[in-house]
């Protein structure tokens, strides 16, 4: 979901450059309290992971593709801010090596997949934890659920804004259907990807799962004294 | 978030400097061997702009790396150190 250069007009990419740079600045004071000497390189980690999946695109129906975007399991992974850290570094090496996204359109692209994608990605995950069973086991699921919410909404995002100033005449009921339509498909492609990943993270360095702490850590030692046979 | 508070039954099944190759080795083989059966097709925008007769307005131009090989390892290697090193400034800032 990248958007090029020539989508939107000067006027609008200005005001998603002032709402990106603004985004960045308070996650930059946010991911303090999130990072540490453990988790410090695995944020480093998570935004090469993320620029790796997004090479892969995998097909959905009808000569159409999608990419991870990677903003809720981010989230899940090492926290909101830093994961908006995290996706704004993989998109900024995206569009000015790779011309990937367009460069007026950064700002756009920054509000859509590092503010839109990692904030809603992660309140759903959020909620959807209140919603299951308490349970490790749970996490990987509800962290698919934010992934799954946060494609379209990233999706729904930039339909209006190509309302606002966008480059073609385009009722923005017709361009909102077209888009979210399109990306809820591929957030399912997000929704087991995020999943798998968290759960094989879960699996391996549960300590390293900012989403699941205090749940794995939720058993008392007991103390036993009568012996069991 | 201490890893050794006491009562608390954090496991480690791998340690620190092993996780984090796992971590990378996982990078590597998804941008360099599972990016081989990526899908050409056009993204989900592309295909809407595509329908709804918006794609002409795309500014393409070219990027100075491509995401095939060497250069999609040094896109990789770039990104690592990159939010590596914001990772560690803002820790740093925050005691």
């Amino acid at each position: 979901m990248h958007v090029p250069d020539g989508f939107l007009n000067l006027g609008t990419s200005a005001a998603t450059g002032v709402v990106a740079t603004a985004a960045v600045a308070l996650a930059l004071r946010g991911a303090r309290r999130e990072l540490d000497d453990r988790t410090a390189p695995l944020a480093g980690l998570v935004a090469t992971f993320v620029f790796a999946a997004q090479m892969v695109n995998f097909p959905i129906a009808a000569g159409t593709s999608g990419h991870l975007l990677g903003g809720a399991l981010a989230a899940v992974l090492v926290g909101p801010y830093t994961a908006t850290l995290c996706i704004t570094v993989v998109l900024l090496v995206q569009a000015l090596l790779f011309a990937d996204g367009g460069l007026t359109a950064l700002g756009t692209n920054v509000t859509l997949m590092a503010v839109v994608g990692v904030w809603v990605g992660y309140a759903v995950f959020r909620a959807a934890v209140r919603l299951l069973p308490r349970r490790s086991g749970m996490i990987p699921v509800a962290a698919g659920v934010g992934g799954l919410a946060s494609v379209p909404a990233s999706a729904g995002v930039f339909a209006l804004l190509f309302s606002i100033g966008g480059a073609a005449p385009i009722s923005l009921s017709t361009l909102l259907a077209a888009m979210v339509g399109v990306h809820t498909v591929i957030g399912v492609g997000e929704a087991v990807i995020t999943g798998l990943v968290v759960a094989s993270v879960l699996a391996l360095r549960p300590d390293l799962v900012r989403g699941a702490a205090g749940l794995h850590v939720a058993r008392p030692l007991e103390i036993r004294t009568e012996a069991r046979v | 978030m201490s890893t050794d508070a006491p009562g608390q039954t954090q496991r480690q099944r791998v340690s620190g400097r092993l996780g984090w190759f796992l971590g990378l080795g996982a990078a590597l083989l998804v941008a360099g061997v599972v990016a081989r059966w990526a899908s050409d097709a056009p993204d989900g925008l592309e295909r809407v702009a595509e329908d709804h007769d918006l794609a002409g307005h795309a500014v393409e131009r070219a990027g100075l790396l491509t995401y095939d090989g060497a250069s999609a390892l040094l896109g990789l290697g770039i990104v690592l150190l990159l939010m590596t090193g914001v990772a560690y400034v803002v820790r740093a800032r925050g005691r």
